[in-house]
């Protein structure tokens, strides 16, 4: 092989995550049956690792890739026990190749969920070493601008916080599921309406319910949201039960439903797509394979006319959403409204409801050493 | 690496890197125009050997051999201003970087006349939506065929500039090497020359169709039996039918070449006979039904996959919407573990492609001529990057940045 650089080194970087309103207030998820983990999903989710992927070569670049999912201790273990010995040797410009390596050689225990996840980030990370081997950002490297910049929706519950920082369109995290009961049905009918109320008639607004509902009860937030012009409801149910989503579809057909959040792979969006389970996917670039895989994926979409509007936020998201035709929007999680840190320096932040990126090298982030230092607390964010 | 190809390559990088890599600044694009090119290393003319295949004026079985007035060669039926053929286009920018992209027949008009409006001012860089602007602005007469030959020759362009800029081979940028290097097959029926080569993979053109009976039907298959016998049993054998066939004929001749073990029979109806390729993709067990050669653009290749309508697809890179609109075409394939096999992919730009991408995993490849000076056969091994191995002849993109181009313009 011609080319000199060779990876020398891959390693995971972690930190553990604090707590916010994404683990410790109210959202309606697939626990909340259970009375004991109805409140707070920090209840259940066990210890949260922020992860970071970081892979050197001998020229002494390195690129970095955030871990999806919140596992960032056991990612570790995986790329120490296993992935690291497939990358090191090979060129950072071998993405596709080395995508597939790991893809097919974690078959018994991947194709989907912490195995995708630490796939993605390391793809993520290769893409970082090539911007900055070539010293241009990634969006260049993947079909440049197709826009100046990028509108974002911000997701989060505190409307007005996010209305005075200019976004237009809100995402708001459902409280209740169906076993919150009639009352809980109410109080979700009037959170979207205060939520119409402050937003005015052209601001949009989405609802997430994280896989927490069932099929009556989705109808049921389904017809009340239908009322108060919300654009999409976002992952009623877990993505693999696509004829829900169909139900859903027929029962309330003039309402947007989307998912993508945890799904993994060309493989499993194909089947979203040929079904036509929903409006449009939502991959999130740190589960589902990374900017190689969520290329493939918003190629495969755009045949049949479908957008992809990704799940997530950070600078790879981003690259990928500037340089993809059939991507219109960029979700903003509002992770700082509690005041922490990410474990990546310098990811872009929307303002006044855009993204602008700049022209920094690769993804144009670095490690956040006060973080690894212990001197701040890392935000929440999976 | 030899060291002519060390030498080249870094004699040439200087040349086109510097000018941009290290500035943060955008290119600009200032010119477009349709150029000739040749090879800096121009092989000598020679006059093939007599009875030798390649002498251009054989019969090879096509959609217009029903008419005996053009039957005899495809020349007959095509046109004769060079103008309607495949053209180069060159882009500059406003800091001296240039891109080069070839694209297919009778695009070249199209791209001085519309295309280049399209492009000016504009960042190379911004391929994806500089392609979708092409696409959206010739939708009233495009979709397929000349104008999409056309996008592909101005897309390839590009992505050689952005290689140029950024002082990379085109497929680094891709998603780099995917494997040491290629296997080629070798397109053509002269038999004897590519098999003493050392090909072990032949696609043969097939000279008969439904035009020439029973008869033409036993000299098809007298053709196959000769060519298993020559290249011995290890060897694959690829039919190509250039749209010549019906789907009766198809079967039945299927039948007939069984004992030859064909590998695929590749395009053997006209192209917008989807539900025909279906049907004989499903009906024909003994050997693989491939086609795309004339098939444009990822919603093209939909219809394919939606009749299951071959086993492998066959874009060409510079009809099918260039590069960027081949890797849609691959992402499509790979959601269903279709391999692509590009049309001419050997030839130039295609094998960034290949090399980058997982499911391609062969390149198609044309020898020169039998009975030229060993010099041809040396240049063309050499422009190739040929090696011979275990399953033939491999080949590799040049390491030069962009496609590697290595042309005299004018």
């Amino acid at each position: 092989m011609p080319s000199s650089e060779r990876i020398t080194s891959v390693q995971v970087h972690t930190a553990p995550m604090a707590l916010s309103w994404l683990t410790d207030s109210r959202i309606a998820n697939p626990m909340s049956r259970y009375a004991e983990h109805r409140d707070r999903r920090a209840t259940w989710f066990g210890e949260m690792t922020a992860g970071v992927v970081e892979i050197q070569t001998n020229d002494g670049e390195s690129g970095l890739g955030f871990i999806g999912g919140g596992r960032g201790s056991v990612a570790q273990e995986i790329v120490r026990s296993h992935f690291a010995s497939l990358l090191i040797g090979n060129s950072p410009f071998q993405v596709e190749m080395i995508w597939d390596q790991l893809y097919t050689a974690s078959t018994m225990y991947g194709r989907s969920g912490i195995a995708l996840e630490v796939i993605s980030a390391v793809d993520i990370a290769l893409w970082d070493l090539i911007g900055k081997i070539t010293g241009r950002p990634v969006y260049e490297l993947i079909g440049g601008a197709t826009r100046d910049r990028i509108r974002a929706y911000v997701t989060g519950n505190l409307t007005d916080r996010h209305l005075d920082q200019g976004f237009r369109d809100v995402k708001l995290a459902l409280p209740n599921g169906p076993a919150s009961g009639k009352e809980g049905l109410k109080e979700n009918a009037r959170m979207i309406e205060q939520t119409r109320k402050k937003a005015g008639p052209d601001g949009d607004i989405m609802l997430d319910c994280y896989m927490g509902l069932d099929l009556p009860y989705a109808i049921e937030v389904a017809k009340i949201a239908r009322e108060f012009g919300v654009l999409w409801i976002e992952e009623p149910f877990a993505p693999e039960q696509i004829d829900l989503f169909l139900r859903l579809r027929d029962a309330v057909p003039d309402i947007l439903i989307t998912a993508g959040e945890h799904e993994f792979s060309r493989w499993a969006f194909r089947a979203l797509v040929e079904r036509r389970a929903v409006d449009f996917l939502q991959p999130d670039i740190y589960r589902a394979g990374g900017i190689s895989e969520l290329k493939k994926i918003a190629a495969y979409a755009s045949v049949y006319g479908v957008p992809v509007i990704p799940h997530g936020i950070g600078a790879p998201t981003y690259h990928f959403v500037i340089s993809t035709v059939n991507c219109p929007r960029a979700e903003f999680v509002d992770v700082f409204a509690q005041g922490n840190e990410l474990l990546l320096e310098g990811e872009p932040v929307p303002k006044s409801g855009f993204i602008e990126l700049n022209n920094e090298p690769g993804f144009g982030y670095r490690l956040n050493n006060r973080v690894l230092r212990g001197e701040a607390q890392v935000a929440p964010i999976w | 690496m030899n060291r002519r190809d060390f030498l080249a390559t870094a004699l040439c990088a200087p040349i086109a890197a510097p000018a941009f890599q290290g500035e943060k600044s955008k290119l600009k694009i200032t010119g477009i125009r349709l150029v000739k090119t040749k090879d800096r290393k121009a092989a000598p003319n020679y006059t093939p050997a007599p009875g030798s295949w390649s002498t251009g004026g054989v019969e090879v079985a096509n959609p217009m051999s029903i008419y005996p007035k053009y039957k005899a060669t495809r020349s007959l039926f095509m046109a004769d201003d060079p103008a309607m053929g495949g053209f180069t286009v060159e882009i500059s920018t406003d800091k001296g970087v240039k891109g080069y992209g070839r694209g297919g027949p009778a695009g070249g008009a199209i791209v001085e006349k519309h295309l280049a409006k399209l492009l000016m001012n504009e960042d190379p860089f911004d391929i994806e939506r500089l392609w979708d602007t092409m696409w959206r602005s010739t939708m009233h007469y495009g979709r397929a065929g000349a104008v999409i030959n056309a996008i592909s020759g101005a897309d390839l362009a590009l992505w050689d500039l952005v290689g140029n800029a950024l002082g990379q081979p085109v497929y680094r940028l891709l998603g780099g090497e995917t494997k040491p290097r290629i296997p080629t097959y070798c397109t053509g029926n002269d038999l004897e020359q590519h098999i003493g080569y050392g090909f072990k993979r032949l696609k043969l053109a097939i000279p008969h169709g439904p035009a020439d009976g029973k008869e033409g039907m036993r000299k098809n298959v007298e053709l196959v039996k000769r060519t298993r016998e020559l290249l011995g049993p290890e060897g694959d054998i690829m039919l190509d039918c250039w749209m010549a066939w019906t789907e009766r004929y198809t079967i039945e001749i299927a039948e007939m070449f069984e004992p030859y073990k064909v590998y695929w029979m590749e395009e053997c109806l006209q192209p917008h006979d989807y539900e025909g390729f279906g049907r004989l993709n499903a009906a024909i067990k003994s050997t693989r039904i491939v086609t795309g050669e004339h098939e444009y653009t990822r919603y093209g290749f939909r219809r394919l996959l939606e009749v299951n309508g071959a086993s492998i697809w066959q874009p060409d890179i510079n009809w099918c919407g260039g590069l960027t609109e081949i890797r849609r075409i691959g992402a499509l394939a790979a959601a269903y573990d279709i391999p692509v096999i590009p049309h001419g992919g050997g030839l130039g730009e295609g094998i960034h492609f290949i090399m980058a991408t997982t499911n391609a995993p062969w390149s198609e490849m044309f020898m020169p001529a039998p009975g030229g000076p060993k010099e041809v056969y040396d240049l063309w091994e050499e422009k190739y990057n040929l090696t011979k191995g275990p399953e033939g002849i491999y080949m590799r993109p040049s390491e030069k940045p962009g496609f590697g181009w290595d042309i005299v313009v004018s």
